[in-house]
C-alpha cells in the first residue's frame, strides 16, 4: 500500500518564505498524479517533501499508514528521477543501476538479475558498460528511470524528467512512462510545468499556484470545469480567452453584453441572478471562437499561425487580444476584419473580483 | 586587423618562450652538469668555490656556464648511489617524512572539505573564514607555535613534530571544498534516496569525482614538503633525521659534482609525479576556482 496523504502540510524556508501552504490531498495507491503549475509554485517542494529531501515545517505526511515527517529518505521506500537525471558520472550504467541495491546489501546474483531485467525492459542492455557522459539525453533518461525501477519502490517521484529532451523524444518518453506506470505497482507523483504532459499522463492533475492547491481533479474535469481564471488560463493550449462583459437580462433570459454585442446564455438562472447588471469575466477556449460570415462580433486579425492540422488566429476583439483555433490551413490576410461567433456552450463565467468560476 | 592580432599573439608567444627557457635553464644545467667529471666542474665553477674561501678572488675570475659536458661520465651517480650511502639515507628520510604527510593531509582535507560542503550554518561560515585566514599566513609565522607545541608534547626532535602539523593544511581544505561545491546537489540527494550512508556518499559518490583535485593536492603537498628546509632545521636537532633537502646545502665545495647528481636524483620523484598527474593538476586547480575555468 503506497497511499500518500498530505494533511495541512506547509513548508517555510528560513522562517519567512512560504513555499507550500496548508497542502492537503490524498493520493491513492497506484495512482498517477501530476503536480503542475508555473515556476516557483511549490510543486517540486511537495515532491521533495515526499522524498524526505525537505523538512516539513507543519502538518503531517503519511506514506501508506506510516507518518514519515521525520523519516530519512532511505527509509521511505521512494525512488526519484531528477530533472538533470543525477546519474553518477564516474560509474557505468550497470553500477548506476546497481548502487541502490548494493546499499541495501542485496545479493550480487539478485542485483545482476534485476539490473539486466530492467535494462532489457528499457532497451539499454547494450549500454550497461558505458558511462553516462557517452550517452544521449534519451538514453540517460532511461538509465535514470532504470535506476529507480530496479528498486521496485512504493512511490515513484519524477521531477520534470522530460524537460531536457527534444520534442520528439519527449513524446516517446511520455508514453514509455505511462506504460511503466501501468506495469508497475507503484504510486507515481510527477512534477511538470508542461500541461501537455499533465493532461496526457495523469489520472489526476493538481494545479498549484503560490504553494496552494488551486484544483485537483481528472485532466478532463480540470480542462472543462476550471475552478478559477488561473486554472482556466494555465490548462489548455492556446490558453482560454478572457473578455470583460456585463450580465444583463431580458424577457428571453440572461445574456452577456460585450461592448455593443449581446451573447445569449444558456446557464442556470440561480447562479447568474446575483451577478445581474454586474461586470463579469467571460472565458472561452480558442476552439469556441469561430470565424462566421454571419457573426456579429467583429475582430481584427493580427497574426495567423498555420500549424498543419489547425491554424491559430491571433485576433483583437472587444478591446482584448484573443485566439481562435480553426481547422485546416485556411488563408487569412493580416489586418483582415473577421466576423466571429462565440459558442455559448463553451462559455465560462468568472467573478471579476475573486476570479473564481460562476458557471461553466 | 587580423595581421595585428597575429602579431600580438606572436609577440606574446615569444615573451612566454623566453620566460619558459629562463625558468628551465637551471634545471637543464643541473642535469647536464651532473654528467661532468669533477675536474671539468672545477674548471668551470672554480671561481665560485674559491670565492667561498676568499671573496676577493671571486670578482676577478669568470664562471663558465657550460651545458654540454666534454666527456659524459656517470662517476657522480656511482659515488652517490654506491659509494656514499649518506645520500640515500637522507633520501629515505625525505620519503618517510613526506609520504605520511601527503597521505594524511589528503585524507584529512577530504573529510574536512566534505563537512564544509555538506553542512551549512553560521558556525560553518566562521570556521571556513578562519581556514582562509590561516591559509594566508606564511608557514614561518607558524613555526614558533609549532616548536612550542612540539616541545610541550615531547615530540621535539621526532619526525612526528613535522608530520603532525603537516597533516592539517588549510589550503588543501579550501581547494577541495571549492572543488566539491561543483558536485551537483542532486547527485548527493540521489545517493541518499538510493539508501547510501553518509560514509558511502563520501567514498563512493563524492571522492571519485574529486579525483583530479585530490591528485593536484597530493602533487602540491609533495613538492612543498619534499623541498622543506625550515621545519627540519627548527624541529629536528638530530642531523641523522634530516631530509635530503636540508642535507644538500651541507655538501662542501669540493663535492659540487655530487651536488648536481644528488639534486638531479632529488628532482626525479617530483618530476615523475608531476608528469603523471599533469592533467589532473591543471583540472584540479582550474575547477577549484583558483583559476576561472
Amino acid at each position: 500500500m503506497a497511499k500518500i496523504s498530505f494533511k495541512n502540510v506547509s513548508k517555510i524556508y528560513n522562517g519567512e518564505t512560504e513555499a507550500v501552504s496548508n497542502f492537503s490531498i490524498d493520493i491513492a495507491d497506484k495512482e498517477f498524479i501530476v503536480l503542475v503549475g508555473p515556476s516557483g509554485c511549490g510543486k517540486s517542494t511537495v515532491l521533495r517533501m515526499i522524498a524526505g529531501l525537505e523538512e516539513i515545517t507543519a502538518g503531517e505526511l503519511y506514506i501508506g499508514d506510516r507518518l514519515v515527517n521525520d523519516l530519512p529518505p532511505k527509509e521511505r521506500d521512494v525512488a526519484m528521477v531528477f530533472q538533470n537525471y543525477a546519474l553518477y558520472p564516474h560509474m557505468t550504467v550497470y553500477k548506476n543501476m546497481a548502487f541502490a541495491l548494493e546499499n541495501r546489501k542485496v545479493p550480487k546474483a539478485e542485483i545482476d538479475r534485476k539490473v539486466r531485467e530492467v535494462a532489457k525492459l528499457l532497451d539499454i542492455e547494450h549500454a550497461l558498460k558505458r558511462k553516462p557522459r557517452t550517452m544521449s539525453g534519451g538514453q540517460r533518461q532511461r538509465v535514470a528511470l532504470g535506476r529507480a525501477m530496479v528498486r521496485d519502490p512504493a512511490v515513484f517521484l519524477l521531477d520534470e524528467p522530460l524537460s531536457n529532451l527534444d520534442a520528439k523524444l519527449r513524446t516517446s518518453m511520455r508514453s514509455e512512462i505511462i506504460k511503466l506506470h501501468k506495469r508497475s505497482d507503484s504510486t507515481f507523483v510527477y512534477v511538470t510545468h508542461d500541461q501537455t504532459e499533465a493532461m496526457t499522463m495523469g489520472d489526476r492533475i493538481v494545479v498549484m499556484r503560490d504553494g496552494v492547491i488551486q484544483q485537483a481533479d481528472t485532466p478532463q474535469n480540470v480542462y472543462r470545469f476550471p475552478c478559477n481564471m488561473f486554472v482556466a488560463s494555465f490548462i489548455g493550449m492556446p490558453s482560454m480567452n478572457f473578455l470583460p462583459a456585463t450580465l444583463a437580462k431580458d424577457a428571453y433570459g440572461y445574456y452577456l453584453v460585450l461592448q455593443d454585442v449581446g451573447i445569449r446564455l444558456d446557464k442556470a438562472e440561480t447562479v447568474l441572478a446575483p451577478y445581474l447588471n454586474r461586470q463579469v469575466i467571460m472565458g472561452i477556449r480558442p476552439d469556441g471562437v469561430r470565424p462566421d460570415p454571419q457573426g456579429v462580433i467583429r475582430a481584427k486579425l493580427e497574426v495567423a499561425e498555420p500549424l498543419g492540422g489547425e491554424t491559430h488566429l491571433h485576433l483583437y476583439c472587444c478591446g482584448e487580444k484573443i485566439v481562435a483555433k480553426v481547422n485546416g490551413l485556411a488563408q487569412y490576410d493580416p489586418d483582415q476584419q473577421i466576423p466571429l461567433t462565440f459558442d455559448a456552450s463553451h462559455i465560462h463565467l468568472f467573478d471579476a473580483e475573486t476570479e473564481t468560476v460562476i458557471c461553466h | 586587423m587580423i595581421k595585428k592580432r597575429y602579431f600580438s599573439r606572436g609577440a606574446l608567444t615569444l615573451i612566454a618562450a623566453v620566460f619558459a627557457v629562463a625558468f628551465l635553464l637551471p634545471t637543464v644545467l643541473t642535469i647536464t652538469n651532473s654528467f661532468m667529471s669533477q675536474t671539468e666542474l672545477s674548471a668551470n665553477y672554480g671561481a665560485i668555490f674559491s670565492s667561498l674561501n676568499d671573496s676577493s678572488s671571486f670578482v676577478s675570475q669568470r664562471v663558465n656556464l657550460k651545458f654540454i659536458p666534454d666527456k659524459v661520465t656517470f662517476g657522480q651517480y656511482f659515488t652517490v648511489l654506491l659509494q656514499s650511502p649518506d645520500y640515500l639515507l637522507k633520501f629515505w628520510n625525505s620519503v618517510i617524512l613526506v609520504v605520511p604527510i601527503v597521505l594524511l593531509q589528503v585524507g584529512i582535507a577530504a573529510l574536512a572539505a566534505y563537512s564544509f560542503f555538506r553542512y551549512q550554518g553560521k558556525f560553518r561560515t566562521f570556521v571556513f573564514f578562519f581556514y582562509v585566514i590561516l591559509m594566508l599566513m606564511p608557514y614561518q609565522v607558524m613555526l614558533v607555535p609549532n616548536y612550542l607545541v612540539a616541545r610541550w608534547t615531547g615530540l621535539l626532535d621526532s619526525r612526528w613534530s613535522i608530520i603532525l602539523p603537516g597533516c592539517f593544511a588549510p589550503f588543501s581544505v579550501f581547494l577541495l571544498t571549492k572543488f566539491m561545491k561543483r558536485i551537483p546537489v542532486s547527485l548527493i540527494e540521489a545517493a541518499r534516496l538510493d539508501g547510501a550512508s553518509e560514509w558511502r556518499i563520501f567514498t563512493r559518490v563524492c571522492l571519485p569525482q574529486c579525483r583530479s583535485a585530490l591528485y593536484s593536492i597530493a602533487i602540491l603537498v609533495f613538492i612543498d614538503y619534499w623541498n622543506m628546509v625550515e621545519q627540519p632545521l627548527v624541529l629536528l636537532s638530530d642531523t641523522e633525521k634530516y631530509p635530503l633537502s636540508v642535507y644538500l646545502s651541507t655538501i662542501n665545495a669540493g663535492e659540487v659534482g655530487l651536488a648536481f647528481a644528488v639534486a638531479t636524483i632529488y628532482m626525479i620523484p617530483s618530476l615523475l609525479l608531476f608528469l603523471h598527474g599533469e592533467e589532473y593538476l591543471v583540472e584540479g586547480i582550474t575547477h577549484s576556482g583558483s583559476v576561472k575555468g
